[in-house]
């Protein structure tokens, strides 16, 4: 191709060659920022799921010891459930299975006697004091029976002991040891609060079996 | 004389040098569109190479999320197990074993004191310790008799033997008097005192 021989003409081509370089430098320089951004757009996108996918994999990794600490959580609950926590009998009745741990205790201590005149009442279920502001109900709750009975000092001191020493949840919640007129120095006036802890819900220890059963399994 | 006659045409002329426009023109014609050819394949390969960085990760995304989610259910349950252990495991900390406690007392109260004990209450209560953690705490309250001149000095030693008692060491946080009157049961001589001692225990925390 020949440049035509008039000036004016060969500027004008000049003019157009130049135009056109310059919309084709600026397509290049348009899409060339189109990429940049597109590129960092998209390395900002896959850093955020790098950091995620970084942050996932760290709890996966945690997940074998959270499942063994778990179990080991629900087997110390389980085990202090099923020896110390009292369960009720038939129809939520906790009074039953109370007095029968305090006929046991008050035998180990002399006081199933006709002058001890052992009585057993019960007091009720109770709440654990909660911090305030919170609503949630607490898993455990207290129950409360009272035992009263005539005997002397050491009689008392031994079967408050026999309680302490029969079950490491079991609580003294109050104790009267009141003197009586002669002629019965030696024979006072007894009364003992007894408080066990109690499941707010008497499905958890099922629940929680269930649960200790599916963690072993998954440990296996 | 010499005489040089131009016989080349204004068209017919040439440059005399190497690099003329019109080949630096046929030179630019090839050389730039390969340039901004090869600009823009390596451009493309570029975000190629990203956008294959970022289905991969989100492909990784996809399979740990998942996990991530069976990961916090299990730790939300392990929070809440140990809650609990700890709650339940609480009630054998906060305890007190009364037992030693009123044998403690039983043993402060020495023959030669003239004590002659009437009535022991103790109670113990549940409340908050800094609005956070439940605990025990309670009192002990001994009301007696003292016999005899030596009344006040017996009772002042009832109190000092409660606060050095071994039993009671750790446990007792005060020992107070808080009555010391004359006797009104019958038979009482002028020098015969009802008193009272209030013991108070630290709060004991279930954790």
């Amino acid at each position: 191709m020949k440049l035509p021989e008039g000036k004016k003409e060969r500027t004008q081509v000049f003019v157009a060659i130049g135009l056109g370089a310059a919309a084709v430098l600026y397509c290049v320089y348009l899409g060339v920022g189109w990429i940049v951004s597109k590129k960092k757009d998209l390395q900002a996108k896959t850093g955020e799921l790098r950091d995620k996918v970084n942050k996932a994999n760290m709890e996966i990794d945690m997940m074998s010891k959270d499942r063994k600490g778990n179990v080991e959580a629900l087997r110390k609950i389980v085990s202090l459930s099923n020896q110390y926590m009292l369960k009720p009998r038939l129809g939520q009745n906790y009074i039953l299975a109370a007095k029968d741990q305090i006929e046991g205790w008050a035998d180990k201590a002399d006081l199933m006697t006709t002058e001890a005149a052992l009585q057993i009442q019960e007091r009720g279920i109770g709440d654990i004091a909660q911090a305030p502001g919170v609503k949630t109900v607490p898993p455990v709750k207290t129950y409360t029976a009272y035992v009263s009975f005539s005997a002397g000092y050491n009689h008392a001191i031994r079967f408050i002991k026999a309680i302490e020493a029969s079950n490491p949840l079991l609580a003294i919640q109050n104790v009267t040891v009141q003197s009586r007129p002669p002629p019965q120095v030696e024979s006072h006036a007894v009364g003992v609060d007894i408080q066990w802890p109690i499941w707010s819900d008497p499905d958890t220890p099922s629940r929680l079996e269930a649960q200790l059963a599916a963690g072993e399994g998954t440990e296996k | 004389m010499n005489l040089r006659v131009d016989l080349i045409l204004p068209t017919e002329q040439r440059s005399a040098s190497v690099v003329s426009l019109k080949s630096l023109i046929r030179i630019a014609i090839i050389v730039v569109p390969i340039i901004i050819l090869l600009a823009i394949a390596m451009g493309v390969l570029y975000m190629l190479s990203y956008r294959n960085d970022f289905k991969d990760m989100e492909e990784q995304w996809k399979d740990a999320q998942p996990k991530q989610e069976a990961a916090g259910r299990l730790r939300q349950e392990l929070i809440a197990n140990e809650d609990l252990a700890v709650k339940v495991a609480g009630w054998a900390t906060s305890r007190l074993l009364w037992h030693e406690q009123l044998r403690g007392i039983q043993k402060a109260v020495q023959p030669e004191f003239k004590i002659q004990l009437l009535r022991l209450a103790l109670s113990s209560s549940q409340f908050m310790v800094d609005n956070r953690i439940p605990a025990r705490g309670g009192g002990l309250v001994v009301q007696g008799l003292a016999l005899g001149e030596n009344a006040e000095a017996n009772v002042r030693n009832l109190q000092q033997a409660f606060l050095t008692s071994p039993a009671l060491t750790g446990c007792v946080t005060q020992v107070e008097v808080k009555r010391f009157e004359a006797s009104t049961v019958e038979k009482a001589t002028k020098y015969d005192r009802f008193f009272q001692i209030d013991l108070n225990y630290a709060p004991r925390k279930f954790q």
